[in-house]
């Protein structure tokens, strides 16, 4: 796969295309894991809205678990009015279960296949990864199910974004949850991070494949204008910890002892 | 004596035609409020805090009276998959009721009208 410019699909989230280096890949698929309350479905809502209003590609939701009345909602709080997307027909966001919408994926001229054809969707978001758990508790069944429920999906040509959760709120990091982590072309790391006494977010990327990334650890804010990427956090190591130590006390504390 | 004769006539139509049971006015609303939504009878009913046996022959009436659609059963599945399907004219309605279930006095009364609809079924 070319890495060029011109098949970048910009993610519109300010800071997280610089991150990777333009965009993500066209008709790729990334994940975005984190610890709930990290801001997954912000990027992704992010993603899709983003998409429709600034490159005008129409996108579509999917949703197994928040009803879309939250999600309304949830998006109104990033500025981004969906019922409006939606009545204009430049965006859905279709509510079902995990098992509903892998078969019809699968089966043709069913559910998915309308309604991109009918919305000529450009992008789509799943939320989220961690539902498709609910269909087998095979490890390898399950990860047969990922990959056909992803390709299922790009075989209409978009570029997909899925959400997965993390176990863990701080501390320990699992990668490869049902091998997601293998069958994904980008993963988008979230991370809490705790900075005196105050719970900040982290955002990194963990992979991007055939294509350069920022490999930096950067601060994500979430705001009334919607998800920015900040700075990296500096003079700071063992962020990946969530309980990170400036380096000055370390360099000052070493030199005490010395 | 509760009756329809301060309630918007649209709300009247609204509950003699579509309202027959309290689970046909938790299914309305719930599609009204997320009308991409797509389920069998089981996973609208985790969605609505019901049993989908239960759920299921007014899903079906709703199919009949246009507000809902089905897909037919194909392959391995086991349960018809449902979905919305108003037209404008019945999202107006629906609007009406539920500006009206605001009103303290026209929610008794459409309360009292549903009541006497599941009594005589």
């Amino acid at each position: 796969m070319s890495s060029s410019q011109d098949e970048r699909v910009p993610t519109g989230i300010q800071g997280l295309d610089e991150m990777l280096g333009g965009g993500l890949l066209t008709h790729s698929v990334a994940v975005v894991k984190g610890a709930p309350g990290t801001g997954k479905s912000c990027i992704g809502l992010e993603f899709i809205c983003r998409g429709v209003k600034e490159y005008g590609e129409p996108g579509l939701i999917v949703t197994f678990e928040e009803f879309p009345r939250q999600i309304y909602r949830d998006a109104l709080s990033i500025g981004h009015d969906l019922k409006a997307l939606e009545q204009e027909g430049r965006l859905r966001t279709l509510f079902t279960s995990p098992s509903v919408f892998f078969e019809e994926i699968r089966k043709p001229g069913r559910l998915l296949d309308r309604t991109v054809e009918e919305l000529e969707a450009k992008r789509i978001m799943v939320d989220s990864m961690s539902q498709l758990e609910r269909l087998t508790q095979d490890p390898v069944e399950l990860r047969e199910i990922m990959y056909s429920f992803l390709n299922g999906m790009l075989r209409h040509g978009v570029t997909l974004m899925v959400t997965q959760e993390d176990a863990y709120i701080t501390g320990d990091m699992s990668v490869a949850e049902a091998g997601l982590s293998f069958i994904v072309d980008t993963i988008i790391q979230l991370r809490y991070v705790e900075i005196s006494s105050s719970m900040e977010r982290a955002i990194f990327v963990l992979k991007h494949r055939a294509s350069d990334h920022d490999k930096r650890i950067r601060q994500l804010f979430i705001t009334s204008q919607g998800v920015v990427v900040g700075k990296p956090f500096e003079d700071r190591e063992g962020i990946l910890s969530g309980n990170p130590r400036t380096i000055r006390r370390k360099r000052k504390a070493e030199e005490f002892f010395r | 004596m509760l009756d329809f004769e301060n309630i918007d006539p649209r709300v009247e139509k609204f509950v003699e035609e579509y309202l027959d049971s309290f689970i046909a006015w938790d299914l309305i609303l719930f599609f009204h409020e997320n009308p991409y939504a797509v389920g069998t009878p089981s996973s609208l009913a985790l969605s609505i805090g019901r049993l989908g046996s239960d759920i299921e022959p007014h899903l079906e009436r709703l199919v009949e009276k246009g507000v809902l659609s089905r897909e037919e059963k194909t392959g391995d599945a086991e349960e018809a998959i449902y979905s919305y399907r108003p037209t404008p004219e019945f999202e107006k309605m629906v609007m009406e009721f539920k500006r009206a279930l605001r009103d303290r006095a026209s929610r008794l009364i459409i309360v009292s009208k549903v009541l006497q609809k599941e009594a005589s079924r």
